[in-house]
């Protein structure tokens, strides 16, 4: 006998369950589609890129170029580009301490932060309650209590969000290589790599979410209407809080009930130092905790 | 015998509905004990309170000795078979074992030699690194009730094992329990009575979320009274008559029984009337003393329909 204990008893049921998501078809479905979303969005960004280069050319009198990427320190600079980065962020100061990035990973960042949110609410929101529904929880509950198992489903879910923002970022690097024709593939990965942390993050907090959602019914198809409202409660929430009346009548409550959610802290993860994102890493982190937290203390106290 | 399992006084609500309504049960260690009732009697909702998996509203549980049941404090101590769940369909036969394996508390090496035996044992062993959702109905609930034995465990629920098999896997089934009951305290639900009055030494009859009556099978089976006796050919009432002279007797076919009198022990009048009815040239077959545990049943919730102060 190896004993028994938490930590452990999550570990082994975070491996079994990642390998039981990755042998379902639905969940292969979806990171195929993140992958795909990923490689569509660089592929679409190269076209901008050398629309950009080409109009850049003519200003500048040079050849034009077939290669998306062949002006690319000139790009950098060019306030085209600058337009592009601060349509992607809504911030022109952080904008512009942004166009020495390589252009490939604030693209996949932004894709990560719209889409990954989704994917996660996809994924997950009915991770527990789809368990509860056939029973099969019932086999492993008698063997590990609920906050073992709910600590390996959340382990699992996160194992799978990570394999998921992974594969985008690769595919992302790929896609930039493949096409790209000055691609600088070291600062690329360096920077695909660093905001692959952040949106995971990010996501993370969306996790916890939907898997907060999934422990308050055991219906499979209520658990993953109420992760979507979930979704856009939060988003519809932060956004209310942000209209002028709200802000005039009660800022210091608007401000402190808008930390509460995840979208709250989106801008910060842009910041290129990780130290300037740390706090919102760490709120983002305890958000996702919150959010599961919450959902445990219905779980832990009704009938499995 | 000191109790596997106590229960006392349980109240189990499903909003309005009393699923459990003041249960009394006791298990004792080391059996094999039988709950028998109608759908809806409280047998699952039974099961669900002694695993842990179902609060109680009112009353008192003590598994093992050491209170309601807590799957860390109590590690590896329990193997539950639930009615009507799914297991995991995309994992393997053994991967799935192997899984409840490292849960029960063994190593990765452990589990995959305990998966691997529990196969065999099941006949399941060519099925091995096939998806559970692709086994047969037959087969996933032989895995169902080979995790249930995983790991070794002191106590094992079968909600219900036998549930939708063929009458082959049935027998199957059946020597299965009698092999285990040797190793540990068994709990079974099933609405096969024979095949439970064969396999088990304690029957528990549920009715509306109460226990209304538990007695060893034997005594069950002995309650009615009767000799059953079946003969070999038609036999002549004239001779019957001989042999039990003014008490009464039932023949129907090659079936004859006879109500024992009061003062009349089975163990003792059984051998003497078969001996009798030999003597008198009587084709016997078969003597058994005793109803059978469907009669038993049947009169528990005569019973309780009669007088429901019983329940």
């Amino acid at each position: 006998m190896s004993g028994k204990g938490l930590f452990r008893d999550a570990a082994v049921i975070a491996a079994f369950d990642l390998g039981e998501s990755l042998r379902s078809r639905k969940v292969l479905i979806f990171l195929v589609l993140y992958v795909v979303g990923a490689i569509g969005a660089t592929l679409i960004f190269t076209e901008v890129l050398q629309e950009v280069e080409i109009a850049l050319a003519e200003q500048l009198l040079v050849a034009r170029t077939r290669d998306p990427g062949s002006l690319t320190q000139a790009v950098m600079e060019s306030p085209e580009l600058l337009r592009v980065i601060s349509r992607l962020i809504r911030d022109d100061a952080l904008a512009r301490a942004l166009v020495r990035v390589p252009p490939i990973a604030l693209l996949y960042h932004w894709v990560a932060l719209a889409f990954g949110p989704v994917f996660a609410v996809l994924t997950a929101s009915d991770t527990v309650a789809s368990e509860v529904s056939s029973g099969s929880v019932r086999f492993a509950l008698a063997r590990t209590d609920r906050a073992g198992w709910i600590l390996g489903k959340v382990f699992g879910q996160s194992l799978l969000l990570a394999v998921g923002i992974a594969l985008g970022a690769l595919a992302s690097w790929v896609t930039g290589w493949i096409q790209l024709g000055a691609f600088a593939p070291g600062a690329t990965a360096f920077a695909l790599a660093r905001y692959a942390g952040t949106a995971y993050v990010y996501v993370w907090a969306h996790l916890g979410l939907a898997l907060g959602v999934s422990q308050l019914t055991r219906s499979v198809p209520w658990s993953r209407a109420l992760g979507l409202l979930a979704l856009v409660g939060v988003f519809g929430l932060h956004r209310f809080l942000e209209r002028d009346a709200i802000v005039e009548a009660a800022p210091v409550l608007a401000g402190s009930l808008r930390q509460l959610f995840p979208v709250a802290h989106r801008l910060d993860l842009w910041r290129p130092g990780l130290e300037a994102s740390a706090p919102a890493l760490a709120i983002l982190v305890a958000l996702g905790a919150v959010y599961v937290g919450l959902g445990y203390l219905r779980f832990a106290r009704r009938d499995a | 015998m000191s109790a596997a399992v106590e229960l006392r006084g349980v109240v189990k609500r499903y909003r309005r509905t009393r699923a459990l309504d003041g249960l009394d049960l006791r298990v004792p260690r080391g059996t094999l004990v039988g709950l028998v009732g109608p759908n809806g009697a409280g047998k699952t909702t039974t099961f669900g309170i002694i695993s842990g998996v179902l609060e109680p509203d009112e009353g008192t549980v003590d598994v093992l000795g050491s209170g309601p049941f807590h799957p860390r404090a109590q590690a590896g101590a329990l193997g539950v078979l639930p009615q009507d769940c799914a297991l995991n369909p995309h994992s393997s036969a053994r991967q799935l074992l192997t899984f409840f394996g490292r849960l029960q508390g063994l190593t990765r090496a452990e589990a995959t030699r305990e998966a691997d035996r529990l196969l065999d044992e099941l006949r399941l062993g060519d099925r091995a690194t096939s998806r559970v959702g692709e086994l047969s109905h037959g087969m996933k609930r032989r895995l169902a009730v080979a995790q249930a034995l995983v790991g070794d465990p002191r106590l094992v629920l079968l909600d219900e094992p036998t549930g939708g098999l063929d009458p082959h896997l049935v027998v199957e089934m059946r020597e299965l329990l009698l092999r285990e009951k040797r190793r540990r305290t068994l709990v079974v639900s099933s609405h096969i009575l024979s095949d439970l009055e064969r396999t088990c030494d304690e029957i528990a009859f549920l009715e509306a979320g109460r226990c209304v009556r538990a007695e060893p099978v034997e005594t069950l089976r002995l309650a009615s009274r009767r000799i059953r006796i079946r003969l070999a050919g038609p036999a002549e009432r004239a001779k019957l008559a001989a042999v039990f002279g003014d008490r009464p007797f039932d023949l129907d076919g090659d079936s004859l029984s006879y109500e024992l009198a009061e003062d009349e022990a089975p163990r003792e009048t059984a051998p003497a009337v078969l001996a009798a009815l030999v003597a008198a040239g009587v084709p016997v077959l078969e003597v058994s003393v005793g109803g059978s545990l469907e009669e038993a049943y049947l009169a528990a919730r005569e019973a309780v329909r009669r007088d429901p102060g019983r329940r």
